[in-house]
This record gives C-alpha cells, structure tokens and sequence, in this order.
C-alpha cells in the first residue's frame, strides 16, 4: 500500500471548527520527535456497507516546554516510519470548514449516506434554513435509528421514510416519548393502528404537534361541522392535514361557504364529508369555480351539493368542457329536462369519453373548438339562411306581401311560364300582387303580428316553371 | 443552475432531447390566464420529461477501507481493502435534477383578457423571437363587440359607466366608420414610412408592400373588416402593427362613439403572429416535449420550403429580366 500517507499526515492541519460535526474522541499520541502532539481521530461506526473510516487531523499544541521558535516541532516528511504507523495514519479528507450544500459532507457522514440510501431529498432539505447543519449533527445509532424503529412499530411502510423525513425532518429531533404519548393519544380516541401509520403516512407533521393542540384541532371540527365523532374520526384519518394546519384558513373557507356561495349548514356537513378538501382549499379558486357553476352554467345549489366534488376540480377544465357544450347546444344540465349531462360525468370522464358519449365528437375537435371556438363560421347552414332571411328582408317586398317570384319582369319566358302555372297557385299570385298595389297605394305595409312580413322565400315554384319554359323554347330552336 | 453539457454526456438522450426541444414554436393561450402562468407551464412540462429522461446510474469509484482482521491483537493489525463504492456526491437526491431551468422566451405577450397565438422559443432559439419584433411582422386579431353599453375598460368584465340603445345602427353606417378608420391608419402608414410620397421610390416601396414605419410607432391598423353583424353583436377582423390588446378594446369603444352609441370588446383572439397561426398552436393538451418538438420541426420544413420559393422566384425574376432585354435588342435590330 504505497500511499503517500507519511506526507499527508504530517502536512495536514485541520482548524477545531471541522471537529464540530463529528464525535469525536482524542488520544494522545507522542510521534517520533518527541513533542507531544493532539491527534484528534473522530469515529465512526461499524456499519453494514461502509468500513471503519478515520479522519485524523493533527494540531500543533503547546508542550509543557517553553516555545522556541526555531526548534524543529515538526517531523520531517521524508522521515521514514514502519509499516504499521503507516497503516494506521489514515488519509484525512479534505473537508470545508463550512460549505452551502451537502454533498460535501455526505461521503463521510454515516448519517447522511444512510439517509440517501433511505430516499431522503437532501437537495431540497439543504435549501432549507438550519437543516443541513440539523441533520449533519445527528448520530444515526442513537438519533435517528430509533425514530424509524418507532414509526416501524406503528406500521408505516419503509418506502415512506425518504418521504416523510423529506418532509418534515424534525421528526427525528422530537423525542421518542413525545411520539409515543401521542400515538396513545390517537389511540384513545379509537383511531385503529393502521389508519394511525396512513396518517402520519400522508401527513409527516402530524406527531411533532403536542396532545393538547391535537385535541384542541379535532374538537374544532366537531363542534363547527356538528359532526358526530365517527364522522370526524372519518374526515380526519381521510385528511390529516386538517390536524397539521392552521385553524384560521378553515375558519374563513367556512364563512366563505356559508355567507358568500349561500350553503345551509347541513348542505355543508355534506359536501366536507363528501370531499374534506373544501375546508382546505383556495378561497379564491372556490368562490371561481362556485361563480362559473351557479351564474354561468346556472346549477342550482341542491345539485351542487349532489355532486360536491365538483367544486374540487380544476376551473379550466371545466370552463372548456362547458363552453364547448354551449358551442354544440348540448349544455344542459337540469335533470328535469332531455339531454340531461350529470355534473360528475361532466368532470370525471376522461376526453375520450366525454367527447364520444356526452359530444359525439373528436376530441380533436373538442379542443380545437372549445379553445378556438371558431365564433365565425364560414359557411354553416344555419348561418347562411340567416343571412339570406336579412338581405331578403332587406329588400323591401316581402313587407307588402310579395315574393320575389312576383316581382319578376314579365317577359316571354315569364309569360309562358305562368301559363303553365297550377291554377290555385297563379290565383295566389294575383292575390298577392293586388294586395300589394292596394298597400302601395295607402302607403301601407302589412302589420308585423301576421308573420306575412317574414315569410321565408317560396321554394321557387315559378323559377321551376320559368326554367322548364326556356328550355323548351331553347329545345325547339336549337 | 443551468444544465452543464459535461454532466450530461454519460445521459445522451437528454442532451439530444434537450438540442431538439431548442426552437420556436407557438401555443393557444387561454382566455383568463396570464401569460406567464402558461410560460411557465411550459416549462415544467419540458423540464419534467428532460430530468425523467436523464436517469443516469451513481458513479462508483474504489476506495481503500479499513477492516478489522479476525487475528488482531490491537489497532495495529488492520488492513485495507479495495472495495467498489457508489460515490454518493453523485447521487440525483444529493446534487438536485440535472435540469434546473430552461430558458423559454415569449413573443408578443397577450394579456389575461385576450386568447390566441402565443409564440414561444426555447433555448437558443431565444435570439430568433427578437426578429419576431421587426415592424415588417404584422399580427391578425378578430375582435368581438356589443352595442349598448361602455365600460371603464373597454371590456365586458368592468364597471359599466353609459348605458344607450343601438337600434339606429345598421350595417351600411359601420362599414362607413370602419372605412373611416381605414383612411385615418392608412394615412398614418404613410407618414411613418418616411419617405417623399413623390418619389419613383416611394411608389416601389407601395407595390411591394414595404411602406411602413421602421421603428416603434403608434399602433397602426392595416386592415379593418367587419364579419358579422348581428346588433347588438358584432366581430371585426384586423391586420395590426405595434398593438396592445388594450388599444384593440378602444378603438371598439371608439366605434361605438362614433356611431353615436356605446360599444364594448367582449373577445380579443389572435389567430395569426407573424407565420404562425391558429392552425399551428398547440393546445393545452399538447404542452409535452414530442409535441413541441414536431411543431418546431415542421416550423423549420416549412421555412425553408418558402425560401426554397423565393430563391425559386428571384432566379425566374432575373430570367426574365435577361430575356426580356434580349428580346429590346432585336426589336432595335429589327428597325435597323
């Protein structure tokens, strides 16, 4: 093992602050000089993977001898030594005094290694105020074994540890007995051990709040949702976050609730017992999402509370959805009536169905036309016998009863074809030419309560006639 | 922290993920939504897939470790040994995602109010979106009215100040106003173009399209055309230079003045920037790196099939320009 650990060893001088985060336990050693020397030598334990792993570092101390600066206090580094000194003069890293991140510490930290390995995001954790030097300062034996010991007894999944310490690693900075009363706290209130482990599961921060402000919480909710206590016990173990967070949040989201989108209490009790989110969620995005349901698609209150998760959904999901069935005329959604869309089809389908069953359309064509909702169709027929209907009522005949086969210059073709006419609809047509010269002469028009004045355009019987008479003049002459 | 190239070389396929993603491209933005909110969310989604894809394994390395021998008397019988370490320095939840930010640029912004064509760039391509404010780049809007009322805003969602009837306005006295509006930018194009109106430059510059302002402007509408008409609703088209959506809702407003009435914007939509149009944006569903990458590539197919054109055109212009001398040649022979 030719490692140049003489010269490292001599030549390495680590100030007192690197000692700090490692236990450490100080032997002293005299070298071959003679001048007693400190070599501080930090121990880490055995571990499964990681081997014995000493980090010496060697200070210069006063001896009891008066200073004199020109002897030679110092080994030379050429200085030969025996293969066993060699052995156990290990070579120290190089670590930072300090540093902003903690990869540089966790190659040598038994606690940070084991840590990684168990899915910790150190990354995020470092970003953290005080944190990294928090868990840089832990022993993984005595600190942080025993709170994973602990949370294995209760139940909690291995795969989550890297979770929950991520999230909350001031969980292995609570004492062990506080965790224990409050698991027997939660026990008491016959929360079974599995629903405990799913708890602290989803919501880490659960055991670092005292026994006084957890049953403070959950009288809360009791006392202003008038929940029994199995109907709390069910929100609670449902959203733990509920005993984590603030109380004033909830406070406001239940005024809001009650004063603002108009919800009786028990229409309330409903809906959180139904999605326990309400109480947690974003005032603003409830009271969106509450305005484009009660005041744009008008769904009355009762089946909102039908359908109350509802008001969980993303708003754009639901504005496109619903602006795209208003497109396709198919927005309807009062039970009472045909076509009825139920809310929770209109939320939960995926696109593919939604678009299939409820629109009958492409999701291709959902998006492109919920999003693009082409307001200026080009050539739809609904469109164009509107615009046809204006120009015909803009022309000025169909107000004194005539169609625009009336109004035609009675040439030969024209006289031909009226010879041809049925008998009943040339009556009609004189009919209608002499009321029109009667109105023309009273500077009259027909009043607007007999429809006469919107009649839509005749479906050109004489055009027909017209047309049958010129080609028959046509066949016989050419 | 930007994404280090030497990192990234043992991950090829994020590298060559990441060189495709870098182009412009552009997305339908929502009405409601801020600008930024959909910039950033393009973002995400591409810094999602980019750090999925850049899973690499943690770098091992040999380390010298010290064992206890079973025959020890004392620390002075250990040994070392070489053993094959993971370097945990290396390890994703130490050092965080190789990608931390990728640079997404926009185009013209839109504002909350307005929907359409948002061109966005990534990377590189970044450099690219300032061509994309050259005056020569014009924008097509179509713009939603109604008669009868007139806001603080101009739009549908402010205070409503004046209240009026509508009933007197007909089709024929829009056209009239907006033709009016027509003279009115129309002349405002001629003035910042800069040039003499008498000049034999000043005519060529007009046939082929070049007249118009240099620089930043006032907003000039280059075209003006009503779609719809049915009052009190009505949609216009426009063709704009160095717009705001918030001048498009005055110059609605300013119609319905002129009309002797009110008017307020009810939709603002977008639907062309420059060469993109509604018939490229990528749709919400669609903010995902392939789509991304498809549309950046057909940007590129499509940019070079137009100059491949207009190398095409200039070659024919020249041909022409030399047959047709050609042919003046032998008609003066000729007369000789």
């Amino acid at each position: 093992m030719a490692l140049s650990l003489k010269a490292c060893s001599r030549a390495a001088r680590i100030s007192a602050s690197v000692l700090s985060p490692f236990k450490s336990l100080t032997t002293f050693k005299e070298n071959l000089n003679g001048s007693k020397v400190f070599a501080v030598v930090s121990e880490m334990q055995n571990s499964s993977w990681h081997q014995d792993f000493h980090t010496s570092c060697v200070l210069q101390s006063a001896t009891k001898e008066a200073l004199d600066v020109d002897a030679n206090v110092e080994p030379s580094a050429l200085e030969e030594i025996d293969d066993d000194e060699a052995v156990t003069i290990s070579l120290p890293t190089a670590l930072p005094p300090s540093s902003t991140s903690l990869k540089d510490y966790v190659d040598e930290s038994e606690t940070l290694s084991k840590l990684v390995q168990l899915g910790v995001n150190l990354w995020k954790l470092e970003q953290r105020p005080n944190v990294g030097s928090m868990l840089l300062r832990l022993d993984f034996e005595t600190d942080v074994a025993p709170k994973l010991l602990f949370l294995k007894d209760i139940g909690v999944e291995d795969s989550r540890f890297g979770y929950i310490i991520t999230h909350n690693p001031f969980i292995l900075t609570e004492s062990l007995e506080n965790l224990e009363t409050r698991v027997n706290y939660l026990k008491s209130k016959k929360f079974n051990l599995d629903t405990i482990a799913s708890m602290v599961s989803k919501a880490p921060y659960l055991l670092n709040f005292s026994v006084k402000r957890l049953d403070n919480r959950m009288g809360f909710y009791q006392q202003q949702l008038n929940l029994s206590v199995a109907n709390t016990r069910n929100i609670i173990s449902r959203l733990p976050r509920l005993l984590c967070a603030s109380l004033e949040p909830v406070k406001e989201n239940l005024k809001v609730c009650e004063i603002e989108l108009g919800f009786k209490k028990n229409e309330i009790q409903h809906i959180v017992l139904a999605v326990p989110k309400v109480l947690t969620a974003n005032k603003k995005k409830l009271i969106q999402i509450f305005d484009l349901l009660h005041n744009t698609m008008q769904v009355p209150h009762h089946l909102i509370v039908k359908f109350p998760q509802v008001l969980n959904t993303k708003y754009l999901r639901v504005k496109e959805r619903h602006m795209f069935l208003e497109y396709l005329g198919k927005a309807q959604y009062d039970p009472a009536q045909p076509n009825y869309i139920a809310l929770n089809n209109l939320i939960s389908l995926p696109d593919e169905s939604f678009c299939s069953d409820l629109a009958s359309k492409s999701p291709r064509q959902q998006f492109s036309q919920s999003n693009m909702a082409s307001r200026a169709p080009a050539a739809s027929g609904r469109l164009l016998l509107g615009v046809r209907k204006w120009y015909y009522s803009l022309s000025g005949f169909n107000k004194i009863g005539l169609m625009r086969e009336d109004t035609l210059h009675e040439d030969a073709d024209v006289k031909e074809a009226l010879r041809r006419l049925p008998e009943n609809v040339y009556n009609d047509r004189m009919f209608r030419i002499k009321r029109a010269l009667d109105l023309t002469m009273k500077m009259q028009i027909l009043p607007r309560a007999s429809g006469l004045n919107t009649k839509r355009m005749s479906i050109i019987c004489l055009h027909i006639w017209k047309r049958s008479s010129v080609k028959g003049r046509r066949g016989k002459n050419g | 922290m930007y994404y280090s190239f030497g990192a990234l070389c043992e991950s090829r396929m994020a590298a060559r993920l990441f060189r495709r993603v870098q182009g412009l491209f552009c997305v339908y933005k929502p009405p409601g939504v801020h600008w930024k909110l959909v910039r950033d969310t393009v973002e995400t989604n591409l810094l999602q897939e980019l750090n999925a894809s850049a899973a690499r394994p943690v770098p091992r390395e040999v380390r010298y470790l010290l064992s206890q021998s079973c025959t020890g008397d004392g620390p002075k019988a250990l040994t070392l040994s070489a053993a094959s370490v993971p370097v945990l320095s290396e390890h994703p939840l130490v050092t965080g995602p190789d990608f931390q930010r990728i640079r997404v640029g926009v185009g013209h912004r839109l504002d909350a109010f307005s929907s359409g064509v948002l061109v966005l760039g990534v990377g590189n391509a970044n450099k690219a979106l300032n061509d994309l404010y050259s005056p020569r780049v014009t924008r097509d809007y179509t713009v939603e009215g109604e008669f009868g009322t007139a806001t603080d805003d101009f739009s549908n969602l402010g205070r409503v100040i004046e209240r009026s009837t509508y009933d007197h306005i007909t089709r024929d006295k829009l056209e009239r106003i907006l033709a009016m509006l027509q003279g009115v930018n129309q002349k405002a194009l001629l003035t910042y173009s800069k040039v003499d109106m008498r000049t034999q430059e000043a005519y060529e510059m007009a046939v082929q399209g070049l007249l118009g302002p240099e620089d930043k402007s006032v907003p000039i509408l280059l075209g003006l055309r009503c779609i719809r008409f049915e009052p009190p609703n009505f949609t216009l088209e426009i063709q704009v230079l160095n717009e705001t959506q918030k001048y498009l809702r005055k110059v609605v407003h300013e119609i319905g003045l002129e009309l002797r009435s009110t008017a307020v914007c009810k939709s603002i939509r977008r639907t062309r920037d420059g060469r993109f149009t509604v018939h490229h944006a990528l749709t919400r569903n669609q903010w995902t790196a392939a789509e991304i990458m498809k549309a950046i590539q057909q940007y590129h197919t499509t940019k070079k099939r137009t100059r491949v054109i207009q190398e095409q055109n200039e070659l024919h212009d020249k041909k022409q320009d030399t047959t047709h001398s050609q042919s003046t040649t032998d008609k003066v022979d000729a007369v000789v």
